[in-house]
Formats: structure tokens, sequence, C-alpha cells
């Protein structure tokens, strides 16, 4: 059961994106990926604003919606830990893939390709990767 | 208490003929850290001076902490700190000798936050003793800062304070700011133009354009909501989209920022030869700043 | 008055004292206690009666008091009080006002005492009050001080009904009163509070400061352009920007301050006193006129030496502009910039000091003057004009020409050298100040031509005082 500190997070300015969904995005990926285990500590809202020099609201909204979607939970005492959810299934870890996915098939589109075509392309990628 | 903490209400200002602020509404509710954004020139040193009464307004009203800002008490100035563009430090005293002297003059005074904020800003013994107009550009813009929070001000006023400031400078700058003043729950105003330290730090903005405040709301609500969409004019539905915020016309293709209505771009995303592109703050500050 | 009040002027006070070496302010002290000490040896030896002896102690205590005032506190308490420190400091603004009357009415009242005599009130309440604005960087105020001033040669001149009047009874009471108004409103618009006219005005109050700060207030603080620039100086820039010579352009670094037209204003104001003083006299109009033109020429020549240390103060004020003209081809080699620059300047000085000796010359002769009076006047304007080149010239990458105060027995000294050597050369037949012509003329080539030597073989002038504490080569 790990301490996380606030290096766990870098935040890019000048993106489209804002912080507080950058936050959880990052979040939602370490757990996905298995660096966040269940019950891990999270830093708290005023080590991440201090460090990363952030204004605290906007991490507390990150948080509330991370607690939400009950990747987080709040323990009395303990501040945020990392909730306990069965280790994610393929099908949910695809899911993150989305973003990305859905720029590349509104850049297909743009460019009016088949669906085939992007698919074919898409795999030899897969399996140059591999 | 949720009355504005600052209240400007149809303020006109105008330097011979030309008009820099024109009916301008505007409220500061307490707590609130928000961004100032405007093109040089568009005056957001003047709407500051006004707000803080420094500036005679020929029309409308200010009022600070329901008070107004012509006739402040000294109860409220001792509330207000106030980092001026350029500035005006009594350049013969020393560092401790200036603090010295304002500390007389305050009713509060937090010594422990200004010894802290001296020695983390790398004023060490041999600064502290030498006459402020010694000091480099960047070290006086700091001891400004650091004699605005010195005294604990529920409202903080920053006009430029970083721009002689390094990138490390102004990351330890932002960080005294949310560990000294935003955690206090102090409402900050803050007119800069390096939006990278906005979008860490700010959590509502302000655009100054024509005299008048055009568009403002949280950070985070503006930069999700907004949308650039481009596309040739017989795409678009004729008249205007939901939310349009500036339509621009380039070459071929007419440009249009909406602030997202996610029906309507999902259908225009849908038609071909539509791009609609996400914005980053500083493709906001462009557009919403743009003449014409 | 609470504890607390005194505890603000304390800090006020102490804040401001620092403004320049504060070692001065100690050395004032010091020569003051002495003089009181040796006005208390001299009562206690019976030398010094006893009216006399208290006049003198307060006259010390008033003197010292003044001058630590007008040269720290003044010029201090107004850069303290910016716009953003006047509007939102709590009560700062308010204890400087309340200071700057105190300290006026300690003076006026303390100088009064030492005259002995109510009828110096008024003067001296003016003299103060011109002195105090005028060292707050309000130039119009010299005025005042000049009123003052002159008053007691005006007074000789004037109809004696209207001067019974001024200094009788009831005009005393009604000008000491009005005088105390008027110090009260325009020692509040020493120290504005906010608004558009402080934060704009601004700037210009700081340049007015920096001249008398030797150091000036950093390099980027300038005297604003006078409206004569705008057809004195500007049409000869264009000028000289046509023609291209070196000479004047790289005078062009000093700015409108180093032209010739900055005399004007003066010269427009030597010449109103004149006609006044003119109207006024009592001696007939024309005579009036020429002893006004006495008085100019010896301003004149004090002007002269003014002028000098003006170019100096604008040389050290306009370095940037020195570091870019450095880098054209313009500055030539180093030999070749500072035989422009002297050329220039020294062009630059005769031009001025010429045409106000004409001027006045001129006007005294167009009023009647006899010819001894016009020698008279030519002597001392001769005079003036070698004082002046005393230091116009020099090695001015090292040094700036400094006519501080503790420098004036210098010119004192050659002052009376060129008299002694007039003196003597009347003996041989012709008057003092006609022999005063040729001495001083020979007097002031010599000093020129010296010192033009000295800068060729010097580095470099722009920028000036880049090589400030360095040693110089050989024995110069």
């Amino acid at each position: 059961m790990t301490d996380h500190t606030a290096n766990l997070f870098s935040i890019a300015t000048g993106s489209s994106e804002p912080i507080y969904r950058q936050l959880v995005e990052q979040v939602r990926r370490l757990a996905a990926a298995g660096q966040l285990k269940p019950g891990d500590g999270m830093p708290s809202v005023r080590e991440i604003a201090s460090s990363l020099a952030l204004n605290p609201m906007t991490v507390s909204k990150a948080y509330s919606l991370l607690e939400m979607d009950g990747v987080l939970a709040r323990r009395r005492g303990l501040g945020m830990v990392v909730a306990n959810f069965a280790p994610a299934r393929p099908a949910d870890r695809v899911e993150l893939l989305r973003p990305a996915l859905e720029r590349a098939a509104l850049e297909a589109r743009q460019l009016e390709l088949e669906p085939d075509t992007v698919l074919t392309l898409f795999e030899t990628i897969l399996k140059e990767a591999k | 208490m949720n009355a504005p903490l600052v209240q400007m209400s149809s303020v006109t200002k105008h330097f011979g003929a030309r008009q820099v602020l024109d009916r301008l509404d505007w409220q500061v509710a307490p707590g609130q850290v928000i961004g100032l954004l405007g093109r040089n020139g568009a005056g957001k040193s003047t709407l500051l001076e006004c707000m803080l009464g420094l500036r005679e307004v020929d029309g409308g009203t200010v009022s600070m902490f329901g008070e107004d800002a012509a006739a402040l008490s000294d109860g409220a100035r001792a509330r207000i700190g106030y980092v001026p563009q350029k500035s005006d430090l009594f350049d013969w005293l020393t560092p401790l000798q200036m603090l010295e002297y304002f500390e007389a003059m305050y009713p509060r005074w937090n010594k422990g936050k200004v010894e802290g904020l001296l020695s983390r800003w790398g004023f060490d013994p041999y600064k502290r003793n030498s006459p402020i107009k010694k000091l480099s550009g960047g070290e006086q813009q700091r001891l400004s800062i650091i004699r605005a929070l010195a005294h604990d001000p529920d409202l903080l006023i920053l006009d430029e304070p970083v721009s002689a400031l390094d990138p490390v400078g102004r990351r330890d700058f932002l960080r005294e700011l949310v560990d000294q003043v935003i955690e206090r729950g102090t409402t900050v105003v803050f007119s800069t133009h390096i939006l990278s330290d906005l979008e860490r730090v700010a959590f509502d903005l302000a655009f100054l354009k024509d005299g008048r405040i055009a568009l403002q709301g949280q950070l985070d609500a503006l930069l999700e909501g907004a949308r650039r969409v481009v596309a040739a004019p017989h795409a678009l539905p004729a008249g205007r989209l939901q939310g349009e915020l500036r339509r621009s016309y380039e070459g071929a293709l007419t440009s249009v920022i909406v602030q997202a209505d996610y029906e309507q771009l999902a259908q225009l995303a849908g038609k071909p030869g539509v791009r609609i592109e996400t914005l980053s703050l500083e493709d906001l500050f462009i557009e919403m700043t743009r003449e014409g | 008055m609470n504890a607390s009040a005194w505890q603000d002027y304390r800090r006020i006070w102490t804040a401001t004292t620092t403004w320049r070496d504060p070692r001065q302010v100690e050395w004032i002290g010091r020569i003051a206690l002495f003089l009181a000490l040796a006005a208390g040896m001299a009562r206690l030896a019976g030398v010094l009666e006893r009216d006399r002896f208290w006049h003198m102690e307060v006259f010390v205590l008033v003197g010292w008091f003044a001058i630590v005032w007008m040269i720290y506190f003044l010029p201090a308490s107004v850069l303290m009080n910016s716009a953003p420190n006047a509007w939102l400091v709590p009560r700062q603004r308010r204890r400087l006002r309340q200071m700057a009357m105190a300290s006026w009415l300690f003076m006026t009242l303390g100088a009064t005492l030492a005259f002995g005599t109510w009828a110096a009130f008024p003067l001296l309440a003016i003299y103060t009050l011109g002195v105090m604005l005028q060292r707050a960087g309000i130039r119009s105020a010299a005025v005042l001080v000049l009123l003052a001033t002159i008053w007691p040669f005006l007074s000789t001149h004037l109809p004696s009904a209207l001067v019974h009047a001024i200094v009788g009874q009831r005009g005393l009471v009604l000008e000491s009163a009005a005088l105390g108004l008027a110090a009260m409103w325009s020692l509040a618009r020493l120290y504005p509070a906010g608004g558009d006219r402080h934060l704009d005005g601004r700037k210009r109050v700081v340049a007015g400061l920096a001249r008398f700060d030797r150091r000036g207030a950093g390099a980027g603080v300038r005297p604003a352009p006078s409206p004569i620039s705008r057809f004195a100086y500007l049409p000869a820039l264009q000028r000289d920007c046509r023609c291209g010579k070196a000479e004047a352009l790289l005078m062009h670094a000093l700015g409108p301050a180093g032209h010739w037209s900055v005399w004007i204003p003066g010269a427009a104001i030597v010449l109103l006193i004149a006609l006044v003083m003119a109207l006024l006299t009592s001696n007939g109009p024309s005579q009036g006129f020429v002893d006004a033109m006495d008085i100019a020429m010896s301003t004149a020549t004090v002007m002269a030496v003014v002028s000098t240390a003006h170019f100096a103060q604008q040389l050290g004020r306009t370095r940037g502009e020195q570091a870019l003209l450095r880098l054209t081809p313009l500055a030539g080699n180093t030999a070749l910039l500072n035989r422009r620059l002297a050329a220039g300047m020294i062009k630059s000085a005769l031009i001025s000091w010429g045409m106000v000796t004409a001027l006045v010359l001129l006007l005294a002769w167009a009023a009647g003057a006899d010819a001894a009076r016009l020698l008279r006047q030519l002597g001392l304007g001769c005079l003036g004009g070698q004082l002046a080149a005393t230091w116009l010239l020099g090695d001015f990458a090292r040094r700036l020409p400094s006519y501080a105060w503790w420098r004036f027995p210098v010119l004192a000294s050659q002052a009376g050298a060129n008299l002694a050597a007039a003196w003597c050369l009347a003996r041989l037949g012709g008057s003092i100040w006609a022999w005063l012509v040729p001495v001083s003329v020979i007097g002031a080539a010599a000093l020129l031509s010296w010192s033009r030597r000295r800068m060729l073989a010097a580095p470099p002038a722009f920028p000036v005082t880049r090589m400030e504490g360095s040693v110089e080569k050989g024995g110069q």
C-alpha cells in the first residue's frame, strides 16, 4: 500500500483540455494500468495544488469527479485513497482509447476515407507495434 | 456573505477623445480568483485603477467592500493589497527598512509570512540590506508582491505582477499565491498576458474588449465549451449558430466561435467539409480580442 | 496628539532622511551644533549681546531644520506619495500633509523670530513656501523665491506709499492670513491623493525631483520637453539631420536641454522682471531698466555656470542614447568621437553664452546705459563665461564635470584671481571692468584649450562615466 505524492501528475497548459480533466484522465489511466492499486493513498488537494501551482478548487473538482465515478474514495482520517475496484477488464480499458479513436475517425471523415481502408491501416499499425 | 466584494456598474472612462471603458459592468464575489485578459492598451490597468478608486470615473459607480471606491475608509484600505505594474517602492530604502515602514502603517502584519517569503525568494542578508534601487527588476517585483501580501489583505489586485520574472520565479510566485493567498480564501484579481499561469491558478476569467467585459465565466467551462467551426459558407445553416461568439471570414471559409451546444455540434460534425476544432486558451484569447 | 501619530511621524521622518547619504544629515547636525555652541561661548565671553545671542540660536536651529527638511524630507516624501501609496496606505498622506504644514510654520515663524521683527513674516513665508515647492519639483515656484529675494532691492525703488501699505500693521495681518491659507492650499497640492492628474503627472514630478538629485533618479528620467522645444529645438534637429554634420548630431545626445533654446524661458522671465521693475521704479523707467540689467547680468554669470552643470547632468542621463550613438559610424574612431564632441560642446556653449550676453548688453544700451555701465556688464559676462568654461570639457568616460557646492571655492578663487589681475592692469590705465574682459577671455581660452587636449587624449566619452573609479594613465 503505497502513499503517492503529487509527482504522480503532470499537467500541460496551453492544451484545449482543462486541467481538471487532465488530472481525471491521468488518474483513470494509472488506475487502469495498475499503477494505482486499491487502498493506495492519494496526495491531498493541498499538496497537489501547492506542488503543481494549481488552484485548489480545480484539484478538488477533479477529485470529486473521480469519487463520483468510483475510482477514488474518501476515507475518514486518511484523505483520498484509491477505491476497491475490480481490475479493469479489457472491455473497460478499451474505453480509454475512445478519445484517440474518435479523433482519428474525425480525420478519416475529413479525408473522406472508407471505414474499411482505415481499419486495415489500423490493424497493420497494431501488428507492427508488437 | 455572498454580496459582491467589488461592484462596478456602468463605468465609463475616457482619456481625451478615446473611450477606454464604456458602460462596463463587473462584479467580483468573495473568494473568487479571476484572471483579467485583454490586448495591450485595452485598458486593463485603467480598469483596475478605477476599481481601486485611484482614477476617477467619468460615469457609473464603483464600490468596494460596500463602500464607494472614491471614499474608502482606513479599514477598507487595510484590507486591500495592490501590486501595480510599475513598482514604486521607496527605492532608496533597503527591503527591511521599507517593510518596517509599511508594517507600522497597517494594523495587521504577518511577520512570519514576510520572513518566509523573503527567504524562499532568495533575499539573503546582503540583499535585505542593500537599497532597493540596486536590486534587479525581478527582485523589485518580488519585493512589491511581498509587500502587498504582508498585511493579509482580503482582496488582492495584481497588475502584470510577474512580467519581470523568469519561469522559475513565476512558478514560485504561483505556488505562494496558491499556498498563502488562495488557501486562505482571499479574493484575487489579476491581469496578465501569461496564459499558462492563468490556466493553473485562475478559476474565472474575464475578457476586456472595447471598453466592456466581453466574456466572462469559469475557465474550465469556457475552455470545454468553446469550439471553432470552420466550413465553407454553404455548409453552415443560415443565420447565427447557437451560442455564437464571433464569426470571421478567411478566404473561402467561414470560421465561427461558438460556446458549445452539443446537439448542434453533433449535427454539424456529421456534415462533410465541416471541421470542428477545440480551442486552447491562447486561441480563445486571440479570437475574443481580435479586432472586427 | 496620540502616541501612534507621533510614531507615524517618526517613521516617516526616518524613512525620508535615508533618502540620501545619512552621513550628510549627521554632518549638518554637527555643524549646527558647533555654531550653536560657538554662539554660546561668544555670549559667555560677553562678545555677543543677549538679544543677538538668542536670535543666533534660533537661526541655527531653524537653519538646521530647514536644510534637512529641504534636502531630505521634501523630495523623499513626494516620492513616497505615489498614487497607489497615497490612496491605499492608510494615514500616510494625512500625516505627510500635517508634517509639511507644521514644518512650514516652524521654519517661517522661527526665521521671523530670528530676524526679530514681525514685518519679516510675509517675506519669509513667501520665501520658504517658494523654496519648499521648488525643492519638491514644482518649477514655477522659482517665481516666489525670486520675488522674496529681490524685495529689499525692489522696495527702495517702489513708490513709498505702496511700500508703507505693504509693511504697515494692517497690511501685515492681512498678508499673514492670506499666506497661511495659500500655504495650506499649496502644500496640500504637494501631496495629491490619486486621480488622473496624479497618475499621469507622476513622471514629470519624478523628473523634477531628479534635477536635484545628482545621481539622478535613474537613467530613464527625463525632464519633459517644453513647448519651446517645438519651435526651436525640433527644426534645428531636422536641419542637422539633413546636413549630417557630426558635431551637431552628437550633441543631440543631450536632448533639448543641450540646445541653446533652453535659455529662452529663463531669458523671457528675466525680461519680464526687468520690465516690471522699470515700470515700478521711482528713478525713472529707463534707469530702473538698466539697474535690472545689472542684476540680470550678475544672474547670467551664475546661470552660465549653472548651464554647464546642466549639460553635465544631461550627459549623465542619456547613457542609453550614447551607447547607441557610439555604435554608429558617426562616432568615428575613438579620438574622432572626442574631437567632435568637444567641438560641439564648445560651439553650443559659445552660442548660449554669446546670446545671453549680447541680449543683456543690447537691452541695457537701448535703455540708455552709459559706456562704463556697459563695460561693467560685459566684464561680468566674460567672467561668467570663463567660470562656465572651467569644467566644460574633460575625460567624460571617467567622470562628469561636477558643479557641486563644495567645488565653488575653486570657482571663487578663479574669479578672485581674475579680478586681482584686472585690478593690477587697471593701474596702468583703464577701468578694472574693461580689463576684466580680456583677462577673462584669455583665461577661458586657456582653460578650454588645456581641457580640450586632455579630452582628446582620453578614452571615447560615450557612454559617460563607464570607467568611473578606474585609474587614469599618466600624470593627468
